[in-house]
């Protein structure tokens, strides 16, 4: 069973096409990412997947899940990380994560480890007891990076996990994500803008541009298809080549 | 199930309860309401003590006779403080403008003269105003006064000398009139002005409680949703496995919770203001109370009242929630859902003005009663009122169910808009309107 179909996605925004027929599935417990330029449709794309948005066309399976139709259940099983996810400024990261995890959990204990996990994931020390609104943009991506992966999702959904983050924090939390993937079996769906850490990160990626997949497969194929040297040089060409 | 619903609870009273806005919104009131009933002991206060004390006044007498000076001793003793002064009535104007006298009483030379031959004598007054303020119309209340009193001693006089045997208050007033209500079967011994005085001060406890409730309750309710939107914390929401209805009830449920403090504290403040104000207040008829803030009715209702009345308050400010709470989910940012609340909020506030205005529903052309009647907003309003008679009003028995079947359905209706796909569309198109708006502007 594959962890994420999808098949001849297509949304619309009015007359926009935001996503123009893609189709990519991704294995149990790999990681695939979408590249592409701002407003290629990869945010929408991951929008979708997480129910946030109806398809206009086509049909996405999450572990054979219908997203529209099954959402209540897909989303049992989903994490979604938004791009420029906001923080609660008046509490703190501990509350904040353990509301999380009551919303999460019905038993106390399931609960209680889940909150475990978040503060070790955060790193935060005790500073995870200060209100978020002291937290620099670090400290809140860290914390929105615990809370998506402290449940342990089947499939974790990442926006740009590692927006705004500096050469360090990005590092922490690029290894944060493959160590959950490698730890606990987690699928990953990601997207960015970062082609080290794409390359890094992903087993799999698919290069999106104006809504359609250009290219899609292994990163190190890829840059071995097009004699390049490393995965944006092949995006550069593809892209020219659209 | 529960579980969620107290964390989303527990969620959203502490993110607004800690929010430093929030603050400022619940201080003002507390601080607001006292200050407004200080200042009015201090104007009201000063009207009392201008009335009757020390009221510095010139008198230009030119009485031929011994009257003249038996009125200046009189107002002496009353607590005028008089000065004496010769001249023309445009000097004694110049020099009361100089001295900051508050008036000149003229006392012509046939003062006495008129008297005595049993004809109506004049005393002429000139009021100098020199400021726009209350306080100056007060001191024409305190001299009238004094004049008024230094007639009857002089009728008295004149009536007591006709020797007819007769008493003077007998030869003034012959009738003596008492006036008693009947109101709804109960007696008062007071006339239906001062009744229905006392049922407009009264009454308007319970819609001023639903005027506040009903403001601050959708304005958290909106300014908490559009948060999330900014935030984009209402997206993360979404993607959790939590119904979102049960999102719903827990942002209705806190903005209530916070409300609900706002309004005590508003209630507060008001208590202090009506405190101070009521102190100065004239005295009361016996037999009813016409001042103070708090709810006493007139005729002591059934217990089943207090209940109806506690209903139909929860289900209106449930209603005024969900639109605060559909005006912030449309709402892409704060500034937006600002501008919006007004437009939405203002319009369920209606029977607060009609209902003080009006007093009755039944006295409004049948259109106006209907459209009062569609606002679940009415009945907290028209139950306190009738509460005051001691009555349940018969409203409540189709209002109460009426208001509760919209209120489910508004909140039903919201619950359904609460998918990111429905709100990001609304949102776009409200944005753009909202642009429109302010370009044309």
């Amino acid at each position: 069973m594959q962890a994420l179909e999808v098949t001849d996605l297509v949304k619309t925004f009015g007359t926009v096409k935001a996503v123009d027929g893609i189709s990519f599935s991704v294995s149990q417990g790999e990681i695939f990412g979408l590249i592409g330029a701002n407003g290629a449709g990869k945010t929408t794309a991951l929008r979708i997947v997480a129910t946030l948005l109806l398809p206009s066309a086509g049909e996405v399976l999450v572990f054979n899940r219908d997203v529209v139709r099954d959402a209540d259940l897909v989303r049992r099983m989903i994490s979604y990380l938004a791009e420029d996810a906001g923080t609660y400024r008046n509490l703190s990261g501990h509350e904040y994560l353990d509301i999380v995890s009551r919303l999460c959990y019905d038993l106390p204990e399931q609960a209680g480890r889940a909150m475990d996990r978040a503060t070790k994931l955060s790193g935060l020390g005790d500073r995870i007891h200060d209100r978020m609104r002291t937290y620099s943009k670090g400290m809140k991506r860290r914390i929105q990076i615990a809370r998506a992966l402290m449940t342990e999702p089947k499939l974790a959904i990442l926006d740009e996990p590692t927006y705004g983050l500096d050469v360090s924090q990005s590092y922490r939390v690029r290894h944060m994500i493959r160590a959950s993937s490698v730890e606990t079996g987690l699928t990953v769906l990601l997207s960015s803008h970062n082609m080290l850490e794409v390359e890094y990160l992903c087993d799999r990626v698919a290069l999106v541009h104006e809504g359609k997949i250009l290219e899609q497969g292994r990163t190190e194929d890829l840059v071995k298809k097009h004699g390049a040297s490393n995965l944006e040089d092949v995006f550069m060409e593809v892209v020219a080549n659209a | 199930m529960r579980r969620q619903l107290l964390a989303l609870v527990e969620k959203e009273v502490k993110d607004l309860l800690r929010d430093p806005r929030i603050y400022v919104g619940l201080a003002v009131p507390l601080l607001m309401f006292p200050l407004m009933g200080y200042l009015m002991e201090m104007t009201l206060g000063g009207l009392a003590d201008m009335s009757v004390r020390n009221l510095p006044v010139a008198v230009l007498n030119a009485d031929e006779g011994p009257t003249g000076g038996l009125l200046i001793a009189y107002m002496n003793a009353a607590g005028l403080n008089t000065t004496l002064t010769n001249g023309t009535l445009q000097q004694a104007i110049a020099r009361s403008r100089e001295e900051g006298l508050k008036a000149v009483i003229v006392i012509p030379s046939e003062f006495t003269s008129n008297l005595t031959a049993s004809r109506r004598a004049r005393v002429d007054v000139y009021y100098v105003i020199e400021k726009s303020a209350i306080t100056e119309v007060a001191a024409s209340g305190g001299i009238e006064a004094v004049l008024f009193a230094f007639s009857r001693y002089l009728s008295d006089q004149i009536l007591s000398s006709a020797s007819s045997g007769l008493s003077p208050e007998f030869s003034r007033d012959p009738l003596s009139v008492t006036s008693a209500s009947v109101l709804r079967g109960h007696e008062f011994d007071v006339n239906p002005s001062v009744l229905l005085g006392r049922l407009s001060t009264q009454g308007m406890f319970v819609p001023l409680i639903m005027f506040v409730l009903s403001t601050v309750v959708a304005q958290v309710a909106a300014t908490a949703t559009a948060v999330e939107n900014e935030e984009k914390t209402l997206e993360t929401l979404l993607t959790l496995p939590v119904p979102r209805f049960h999102i719903l009830m827990g942002k209705l449920a806190g903005s209530v919770a916070v409300a609900v403090i706002g309004a005590i504290l508003y209630l507060i403040g008001f208590v202090f203001y009506m405190g101070p104000v009521s102190d100065v207040m004239p005295g009361e008829p016996s037999g009813v109370s016409i001042t103070g803030g708090g709810f006493q009715p007139l005729i002591e209702p059934p217990a089943e009242a207090y209940f109806a009345l506690a209903i139909s308050l929860l289900v209106a400010v449930l209603f005024t929630t969900s639109l605060g709470v559909i005006i912030g989910a449309l709402s892409s940012d704060v500034r937006i859902a600002t501008s919006l609340i007004g437009v939405v909020v203002v319009p369920t506030l209606v029977p607060f003005f009609v209902v003080s205005i009006a007093g009755d529903l039944s006295v409004l052309p049948l259109p106006l009663q209907l459209l009062v009647y569609a606002l679940p907003t009415t009945y907290p309003i028209v139950a306190g009122r009738e509460i005051l008679l001691g009555a349940v009003p018969s409203e409540l028995v189709w209002g109460v169910p009426y208001s509760l079947i919209l209120t489910v359905l508004v909140i039903l209706v919201t619950s359904r808009l609460l998918s990111t796909e429905k709100i990001l569309a609304l949102q776009h198109k409200i944005s753009g309107i909202t642009r429109r708006t302010r370009r044309a502007e």
